[in-house]
């Protein structure tokens, strides 16, 4: 009897959950805005600057002075 | 999750004449540029709302001279009033009122999705010619989606290094964010747009437009319009214009390459020591040296952005005719010795 209920209580676990094809993974840095009153992450954090792209800029609005 | 349960911020557009002003680096110059262009307006007879949406860091209010508010944003974030129109301060300009930010208590930097979407409706529904709202400078979804919400958007900079970066940094990510809120049904296109951000620069640099182009006709059409409608107006603060129009043509040229949208340039307020003394005063330099260069600077941006009309309609052609509206709004404020 403990062991029927151990099995039950297992099957609606995090294994359960995992297989529920119903649900669709969003990633939720896609969402558009995090409700955090609904339990939502805040949206992960996705480069928007490289080191190569900030020396482009530098040279292309820096380079011409040395000329002038 | 359901995607669409979220309307983004841009569903809400702000219709009304609405300008944010944003900077992407503390210490621009954005709150001066946002208050001495306020009372600018109001000086033309214009009925004028200055909102102070730096959450958490907010000080517009003792650059007019208002040194306890009655009420802050924080009456409005934390529903303690129900309207934003409540929360209204008046000024010693009958023409410019002020919504002033409350940094008294932290939670107000970090307001909920529900308490920023009632903030950004509550700014629609104030009554103004022209509204102002004054944003914080670091790069958080809530400048970014406050910038996106307005018709208008400023970006105060100044010529150099670090602020530069710091403006470009700003307006990749908010033109990042647009994106991705016009095509959040359009998985391909946000894993374009992934791609973008996760691989390296030169990696994909030329290839994110293009790519988001090639899509689909109706997706290129999309594409299309946020590009004629994301134009930021660029301010450059403390500057010689000569070097400063120079980095800003640099600026406009790289970002119409590798973007393909394009910033328009709103005036260059030069370096100017009426300007510094007026702050250190806290005052508005405007009203304090109205005939400083700053002054002459605002003025360039009214005619830049075609606001240079008083309220009756009157076209306002020159400074020496600006400089008149100017001292009469300055009689107004009493701290003030002209």
């Amino acid at each position: 009897m403990s062991e029927e209920k151990d099995q039950k209580s297992f099957q609606r676990g995090p294994d359960r959950r995992r297989n529920d094809r119903r649900k669709t993974y969003v990633d939720p840095a896609d969402l558009p805005f995090p409700d955090r009153r609904k339990g939502d992450r805040r949206q992960k954090d996705r480069r928007v600057y490289s080191d190569e792209e900030r020396e482009e800029i530098l040279k292309r609005i820096r380079g011409g002075e040395d000329e002038s | 999750m359901d995607q669409k349960s979220h309307p983004p911020a841009n569903d809400l557009k702000l219709q009304k004449q609405i300008f944010a002003v944003a900077s992407g680096k503390g210490g621009t110059g954005k709150s001066t540029f946002a208050i001495n262009f306020s009372l600018a307006l109001a000086a033309l007879g214009r009925e004028v709302i200055l909102i102070d949406a730096d959450l958490g860091g907010a000080d517009i209010s003792n650059l007019v001279g208002i040194s306890a508010p009655r009420y802050t944003m924080k009456d409005f974030i934390s529903g303690e009033v129900t309207y934003l129109s409540e929360i209204l301060e008046p000024t010693p300009s009958s023409k410019l009122r002020l919504i002033c930010g409350g940094s008294d208590i932290i939670s107000i930097s970090n307001p909920y999705y529900q308490q920023k979407m009632k903030l950004i409706r509550n700014i629609s529904m104030l009554e103004a010619d022209y509204i102002v709202v004054d944003l914080g400078p670091d790069i958080t979804f809530n400048n970014l989606d406050f910038f996106n919400s307005a018709p208008v958007g400023f970006l105060v900079t100044q010529n150099v290094d670090p602020i530069i970066l710091g403006f470009y940094r700003f307006l990749k990510a908010a033109f990042v964010r647009r994106l991705k809120q016009e095509f959040r049904d359009e998985q391909f296109v946000l894993n374009i747009i992934n791609d973008f951000q996760n691989k390296g620069w030169s990696h994909t640099r030329r290839n994110l437009i293009g790519s988001i182009r090639a899509a689909s006709q109706e997706v290129h059409a999309r594409l299309d319009k946020i590009l004629e409608t994301f134009q930021p107006k660029l301010v450059f603060n403390m500057v010689s214009s000569q070097a400063a129009r120079k980095t800003a043509d640099q600026m406009f040229s790289f970002i119409l390459e590798n973007f393909g949208f394009r910033l328009q340039t709103a005036g260059f307020i030069p370096r100017d020591r009426d300007v510094e003394r007026a702050y250190e005063h806290s005052e508005p330099f405007i009203l304090r040296y109205p005939r400083c260069d700053g002054s002459k600077a605002i003025f360039e941006v009214l005619t830049v952005c075609g606001l240079n009309r008083t309220a009756a309609g009157e076209q306002v052609r020159g400074f020496a005719d600006f400089f008149r509206y100017i001292k009469a709004e300055a009689s107004n404020w009493q701290f003030i010795k002209i």
